[in-house]
């Protein structure tokens, strides 16, 4: 398989998702992006087949008396690109540490 | 938060249709965690990034169907089946009822926004009842009859002794005479005309009083606040000559012929014989017209008037689409099927008729921008009633849908050669060639038997 280049934005919105900020706006809030960058980038990750996208289940929603709410995953591919972009951006895991480093 | 809604549905509106209701789903959720973010997010620019989004989508097509299931008011066509473009006008009523709800809203704005209202409603209702302007009966200039743009027809002379006549037949009557005073344009008036307006009248002094106009006060003395009851210089045709400052009146206020600056009140045996000008008067509550050899029209009326160079422009629009482009009756296989297709397209120019007419009025009150508007718009309106026409079913008048490019490039060098379109309740099937090959000139109907309802539902 060839090796997808990623911006560095959308190499910093994969970061976001792998680190757990698992939603659009969650994402918009670690990296700083406008909401026009982050939702066309996350379409674009998806349609690539880097992430997939869950609705969660009504039950939570309703127990959080909120709206139902679109969950970012990476897939396998997904972390194959992720992996290859932090060593082309090395900046990129200290700007982003993402949570299952920090509990270790 | 409406706000906010209201913006997201707007941009709903980019993203293709089938996937309109997951991406406006996910937008409001956002927007509900956005609004409880405590950081105080700009929640405006927030909305206004779904226009990107919402564009991306629309201009790179579909993205995967997310897992998990989200409950919507799924369209009635499977996956896949892709829906055309404006398919709320899919059906005959959703069309009309479109178009009328358009023509509601087009007339509603020009009575509501006061450059349209300024043009339909001269002056208020209870000034403007039984007023008229008169004009003599032998007068046969252009726009005589016109009381947004007429010429001064009635001499002082004429009109002293049309007062005398018809003495007490009129409620009341007026008369004022436009002269430029230096570069202002006063109107020299009695104080009849201006009780006839029902505007206020300053008290008598020693010299005469001159009412300004809005226009006039900002022209003349800056806005000024203070200006009541100052006098000032007009150079006249008899010379310089002292007035006082009796008032401004408001904006709009006067909005019959000639866009003067202000208003000289003075003795009507004062102003000079020959000199024409305008006459008002107010007919009694019977309606009925002394007899006098001077003819009237309904200051009332003026709006009705003033549309109606608008609807010519509009009608003479509609005539040359047709001249000047080549259609043949295969064009609107909807046509050619009885009266019910005529009656749509009749129905459909009546609707478009105060669309673009007020719709020119709404963007530009009365600039003369307001024709051009009204002459591309009939234009725009017109080609579209026609396409829209051409792609419906003559048997049920829906649009046909669905369209399918057919051909082979390898065969033909024409790439596609082709589209079909179908009609989904099974009615045809419409052959539209792009180009027009010797097998195909011009666009075909073919009717779909019985034998073809299984695959209707």
């Amino acid at each position: 398989m060839t090796e997808l280049k990623l911006s560095h934005t959308a190499a910093m919105i994969l970061k976001a998702i792998d680190a757990g900020h698992v939603y659009g706006f969650s994402v918009m809030e670690v990296t700083g992006l406008a909401s026009g960058t982050v939702y066309p980038a996350t379409r674009r990750l998806e349609r690539d087949g880097l992430i997939r996208s869950k609705w969660e289940e009504q039950s939570i929603a309703d127990a959080g008396q909120r709206p139902l709410r679109k969950y970012y995953t990476l897939t396998r591919s997904g972390r194959a690109t992720l992996e290859a972009s932090e060593k082309r951006y090395p900046l990129l895991a200290r700007l982003m540490p993402s949570e299952k480093a920090e509990t270790a | 938060m409406r706000i906010h809604l209201a913006i997201l549905r707007g941009a709903a509106l980019l993203v293709p249709e089938q996937q309109r209701g997951e991406w406006l789903a996910e937008w409001k959720s956002e927007l509900w965690h956005a609004w409880q973010e405590p950081h105080g997010m700009n929640l405006l620019t927030f909305c206004f990034g779904s226009f990107r989004d919402a564009l991306w989508l629309r201009r790179e097509g579909p993205v995967p169907r997310s897992y998990g299931v989200l409950h919507l008011d799924v369209p009635a066509f499977p996956d896949g089946f892709p829906e055309p473009p404006g398919t709320f006008l899919r059906s005959p009523v959703q069309c009309l009822s479109f178009l009328f709800g358009a023509a509601v809203v087009c007339t509603v704005l020009a009575f509501a926004l006061p450059w349209a209202r300024h043009v339909l409603m001269p002056v208020s209702d209870p000034v403007a009842s039984g007023l008229v302007m008169l004009s003599p009966a032998g007068y046969n200039a252009a726009n005589a009859n016109d009381p947004m743009n007429p010429y001064p027809s009635v001499s002082v002379a004429q009109f002293r002794s049309l007062r005398d006549e018809t003495q007490g037949q009129f409620a009341g009557i007026g008369f004022y005479l436009p002269e430029y005073m230096g570069n202002f344009l006063i109107a020299r008036t009695s104080r009849g005309l201006l009780e006839l307006l029902k505007i206020r009248v300053p008290q008598d002094g020693d010299h005469p009083a001159l009412l300004l106009s809005d226009k006039g006060w900002r022209r003349l003395l800056h806005g000024d606040p203070g200006v009541a009851g100052r006098t000032i210089r007009l150079r006249g045709r008899d010379g310089p000559r002292t007035v006082r400052i009796g008032g401004v009146l408001a904006e709009n206020q006067w909005r019959l012929p000639e866009d003067v600056d202000g208003f000289l009140i003075e003795n009507p045996a004062t102003l000079p014989s020959e000199d024409k000008g305008f006459v008002l008067a107010r007919l009694e509550k019977s309606g009925a017209f002394p007899h006098c050899a001077f003819r009237y029209v309904r200051v009332a009326s003026r709006g009705r008037r003033f549309l109606l160079p608008i609807m010519t422009v509009f009608f003479v629009s509609l005539l040359l689409v047709p001249l000047t482009t080549a259609f043949s009756a295969a064009s609107f296989p909807s046509l050619r099927m009885g009266a019910r297709g005529w009656a749509l397209l009749a129905a459909k120019i009546a609707l478009l008729l105060p669309i673009v007419c007020f719709g020119a009025l709404d963007l530009a009150g009365i600039s003369p921008l307001v024709l051009d508007l009204s002459f591309f718009g009939g234009i725009f309106a017109m080609r579209w009633a026609l396409s829209d026409q051409a792609r419906r079913c003559p048997v049920c008048l829906r649009l046909l849908e669905n369209p399918v490019r057919i051909g082979q490039s390898s065969r033909t060098f024409l790439e596609w050669h082709g589209t079909e379109l179908v009609c989904l309740q099974g009615h045809g099937l419409l052959h539209v060639p792009e180009p027009a090959s010797i097998w195909f000139t011009e666009q075909r109907w073919m009717d779909l038997g019985p034998s073809w309802s299984e695959l209707f539902p």
